[in-house]
């Protein structure tokens, strides 16, 4: 756990924040592997994260130690067996909750960083 | 919350069972992400290495990944306590002299006890096997054994409260032939109509008496055994009928074989005391109120309290008059709980003495342990601090040798679960031999798991108790003194010294103990019990039982007499109750007196014929032996003990004085014709305070024996003793013991208690030695600096291995110290258990004192020599 705490801060993404962009991913994309969601995730920040792909696995436990999302084998893409995740319903509430915190605390952050300019 | 974290804990769970899947699951996955990549990065363009590169570089490092995912799914704690127990079970295996000592010394200590604790418990706490024991109480006051009369006042007056039931198990009866089977004797309980009732025990067949019910006189219940033996195991006996004591009974019931009763005495056959008189005739109980033979059992009435019942019985039994006037009203009436051997105060220091030793035992088992830890951790300093230096955590160094006393003490748990259970197999088998020899019926003894957990919690408690002194000691070390080696500061030694002085007592207690038992042994063997033993040979014989009435039994036994006597192996014969040192019934006497009245006095006694005194070699000091005029007539005379004179007649000559026994029938006054020598007939271990010969009387039919002296003990001459009975009666058994078995009975007590008290002290000794030893190994490498130097210096051999025995026998000494004093005062309050001995016995406690001397010394020897050949130059290239 420690190691994988340190791991996060070492990316400098903040705690928690991960977890939402998975689940984001996860709603928006449907079904993916591990690797569609790193490959997905970097799509996404545009390179900007540098987040060593390795991390998202632990991050993927803890989502479905919640019930948040779930796990199954199949075959990818290219016909080879892959673990694919997808979201529950419950993880999709756990969503909405997330991003309305979110857009709470971006709005408050904008207004403030916009005010001490 | 609570939910999530049972969600969280069942997903765990389940990866733990399935760790190897989960392993390869996750190997699979991280493979399929990595080759993702690399086909991603060959699209690119890249070289076949360089995508491989790229590809583990922006994956990341990949045990370092698999080790985070695997702890997301899995404990990491529990994963870090097994590598940790791993760890410690390859360093136990690394050091195994240590490890089999500690386990071993841990398994002896806490395999005894549970062995010992969970027999106590069978026999003394479990409750009886039958429904509602918890409602069932013995009721006792001040003895277990009650007289009739009392038993009739709590009957009829307390059935409010409780159904009181009595019974008598220690009847003998003489069964006659059946179609199956020759007759013999048989163990009877004679018992209230409402026994039963109150244990709420059925039969298997038939019923069993109710209380007011209308079955017939002379009925009885049989055991399973009984029934099979006399009507064969298939019959159904009920309605037959057997012979007891010629008197034909009718067979009521027979009880299932698991019944036992509220007695360790199984009966074979069970009577009403109604119907007592039918075995002894004349005989009724109610006649013979006031005399002690009733053990009572009752049931509590439905929402009544134990303690309202007492009070309830307490109130009724003041009432009831004693007989014995001096005891009237001290003793109250107690209940207890119904099992199988109730203890009593006679029997607790009798306990204590097994129990005590055993306890001790456990007690060294720790110390050295602790020791054993000690001197471990403090020779594992350079190594801890060594990894404290690699920047290993306190905690997690703390932790491992946790763990390692742990698993000792779990293996010594172990180890002890083995010996208790095999001390518990040869104690059942020693103990149902014996008691089946006796006719008891002893529980199945078995491991109690109660007692079990209790002292694996103890061994565990001691190990982490142990375990962490040394576990913090180790690691608080300065660092830079440790990894040279030195160091361990003065607060451990001083612990290990106390633990060492405290092993060195207690054991030098259990062989004070060990060398007082021998002694006493020796004294048993070395006592001459005041007559001779020698080719003296008693034959047992129970008139009574078979049914003789006073003329046939007088009949029988001249006969017998005439037939013995003409027998040429036989050079003289006596005839008496019983042998010496073999009953001790008792009379109450009326002493006639001067002018201060008649005096109350009581004392053992034997009836006996004239040729007794001449057999035994037992000398008449004053007076004269019985005449056989005065045997056949039963004149009231009697020969008293040379001490008995003395208590009861000072300074007066004791021919011509006069006594009365008292009894049930009014008894005429008795004349003493002779002063005896004093022997030991009562106890081996005392000369009798108090011993009266009455004359024998052959008319009466109790069971009685028929003492010879032969020229020689030969089977022949046995055989022969036999056959002259069996020719007068075939049918009355007959036993025949010496008087050398006798004797050898009573040093059996002493002969065990010194064999199980030298086992438990060489026990003791063997572990106190092993921590010497290593006390000393550690003392010795603490110094082994200082000895260089003086080696160094021009010290011989001798002057250090001077300096190190001083060391040694300073701990050696206080401890023997303390152990000779805590001996010499638990002795004084031990020695009845010791034939004659004072407390002080100087032989033991020298013997000790040698013993233990000699084996610190030996103990102390090796690592003395080893600091004798510390070579200088050796020493300071270590440095």
């Amino acid at each position: 756990m420690l190691g994988f705490l340190q791991s996060l801060y070492m990316t400098d993404i903040p705690l928690g924040t991960l977890d939402v962009m998975v689940l984001q991913c996860l709603h928006s994309m449907g079904r993916l592997h591990g690797y569609g969601i790193a490959r997905r995730l970097e799509q996404v920040s545009e390179e900007a994260l540098k987040l060593k792909q390795g991390t998202i696995y632990p991050a993927l436990v803890r989502l479905q130690e919640k019930g948040w999302i779930a796990a199954e084998w199949g075959l990818s893409e290219n016909n080879r067996k892959a673990k694919f995740y997808s979201i529950t319903r419950t993880g999709r509430k756990q969503l909405a909750v997330e991003t309305a915190q979110w857009n709470v605390l971006a709005g408050t952050m904008a207004r403030l960083l916009k005010g001490s300019e | 919350m609570m939910p999530d974290l049972l969600r969280a804990l069942l997903f765990r769970l389940g990866r733990l069972v399935r760790r190897n899947r989960i392993d390869r699951e996750i190997d699979d996955e991280l493979e399929f992400h990595l080759e993702a990549l690399i086909e991603e990065n060959r699209a690119r363009g890249m070289t076949e290495d360089e995508s491989r590169r790229e590809a583990a570089r922006s994956l990341g490092g990949a045990t370092r990944t698999k080790e985070e995912y695997r702890d997301g799914m899995t404990f990491p704690l529990i994963e870090s306590i097994g590598k940790d127990a791993w760890y410690g079970l390859r360093g136990l295996r690394r050091a195994p002299a240590f490890t089999v000592t500690a386990i071993a010394v841990l398994g002896l200590g806490i395999g005894l006890n549970v062995g010992l604790v969970s027999i106590v418990r069978a026999l003394c706490y479990r409750p009886l096997p039958l429904p509602g024991a918890e409602r069932i109480a013995g009721i006792t006051r001040g003895h277990r054994v009650l007289p009739y009369n009392l038993f009739e006042a709590l009957r009829d007056q307390g059935k409010e409260h409780i159904d009181v039931a009595a019974y008598d198990p220690y009847a003998t009866v003489q069964v006659g032939s059946t179609a199956e089977a020759t007759g013999g004797k048989a163990r009877a309980a004679l018992v209230s109509e409402n026994f039963f009732r109150v244990l709420n025990a059925r039969a298997s067949m038939g019923s069993v008496f109710q209380p007011g019910g209308a079955a017939p006189a002379a009925a009885a219940v049989l055991s399973q055994r009984m029934a099979a033996r006399y009507f064969g195991a298939a019959a159904n006996p009920v309605g037959g009928t057997l012979r007891l004591n010629q008197q034909l009974f009718t067979v009521m019931g027979v009880m299932p074989a698991e019944f036992r009763g509220p007695d360790v005495m199984l009966p074979d056959v069970w009577i009403r005391l109604s119907d007592e008189g039918l075995l002894r005739p004349g005989y009724d109980i109610r006649k013979d109120a006031e005399n002690r033979r009733l053990i009572l059992v009752g049931r509590l009435a439905p929402a009544v309290t134990r303690r309202q019942v007492q009070e309830e019985l307490s109130a009724i039994a003041a009432r009831v008059p004693e007989r014995r006037a001096e005891e009237e009203g001290v003793f109250p009436i107690e209940l207890r709980p119904a099992v199988l051997f109730p203890l009593n105060s006679e029997m607790l220091p009798f306990l204590f003495l097994l129990m005590a030793p055993t306890g001790m035992v456990l007690l060294i088992a720790c110390a050295n342990l602790a020791n054993l830890l000690l001197a471990r951790a403090s020779r594992r300093g350079k190594e801890m601090a060594t990894r404290l230096a690699l920047g290993a955590g306190r905690g997690r160094l703390v932790r491992q040798l946790m763990t390692e006393s742990v698993l000792l003490a779990l293996l010594g748990g172990l180890a002890g679960t083995l010996v208790a259970a095999q001390l518990l197999r040869s104690a059942s088998q020693f103990l149902g031999a014996q008691a089946s020899g006796m006719g008891l019926v002893l529980p199945e003894l078995q491991l109690d798991a109660g007692v079990w957990a209790f002292m694996l919690g103890i061994s565990l408690v001691a190990a982490v108790a142990c375990g962490i002194t040394p576990a913090l000691n180790a690691t608080r070390l300065d660092l830079a003194a440790a990894v040279r080696q030195e160091g361990g500061g003065t607060r451990g030694s001083r612990t290990r010294n106390a633990l060492m002085v405290a092993q060195v007592a207690v054991c030098s207690v259990l062989l004070c103990a060990a060398g007082l038992m021998i002694r006493s042994f020796q004294q048993s063997l070395a006592t001459d019990p005041g007559f001779t033993t020698d080719r003296v040979l008693a034959v047992h014989y129970d008139l009574a039982s078979a049914g003789y009435t006073p003329e046939r039994a007088a009949a029988f036994q001249q006969r017998v007499g005439m037939r013995v006597r003409s027998s040429r192996a036989v050079r003289s014969l006596a005839l008496a109750s019983s042998p010496p040192l073999s009953d001790r019934p008792m009379i109450s006497m009326l002493v006639s007196g001067d002018a201060r009245g008649d005096r109350r006095a009581s004392s053992p006694y034997n009836r006996v014929s004239p040729e007794f005194f001449r057999l035994f070699g037992i000398a008449i000091r004053e007076g004269r032996v019985f005449t056989e005029q005065e045997i056949a007539a039963g004149a009231p005379v009697a020969i008293v003990s040379q001490a008995t004179a003395r208590r009861l007649w000072p300074g007066e000559p004791a021919v011509g004085k006069r006594f009365r026994i008292q009894d049930d029938t009014p008894q005429p006054w008795r004349e003493v014709v002779g002063v005896a020598e004093d022997t030991r007939s009562v106890w081996l271990s005392r000369v009798d305070e108090n011993y009266v010969y009455l004359p024998f009387e052959p008319s009466k039919p109790e069971s009685n024996a028929l003492l010879v002296q032969l020229d020689g003990d030969t089977p022949a001459a046995r055989t022969e003793l036999t056959d002259s009975f069996r020719a007068i009666d075939p049918e009355l058994p007959v036993s025949i013991e010496s008087m050398s078995e006798v004797l050898n009975r009573w040093r059996l007590l002493p002969l065990a208690g010194s064999a199980l008290a030298m086992c438990l002290g060489v026990m003791a000794l063997c572990l106190a030695g092993v921590g010497m030893y290593g006390v000393m190994t550690y003392l010795v490498s603490q110094r082994r600096r200082e000895f260089g130097i003086r080696v160094a210096l021009g010290a011989s051999k001798p002057v250090i291995l001077r300096m190190v025995f001083r060391q040694g026998f300073r701990i050696v000494a206080v401890g023997l110290g303390l152990g000779m004093l805590g001996a010499a005062t638990l002795a004084r309050f031990l020695m009845g258990s010791f034939y004659g001995l004072s407390p002080y016995d100087p032989p033991a406690f020298l013997f000790v004192l040698c013993f233990v001397g000699a084996a610190a010394m030996a103990s102390m020897y090796g690592p003395a020599k080893r600091a004798a050949e510390v070579d200088p130059a050796a020493y300071l290239r270590e440095e």
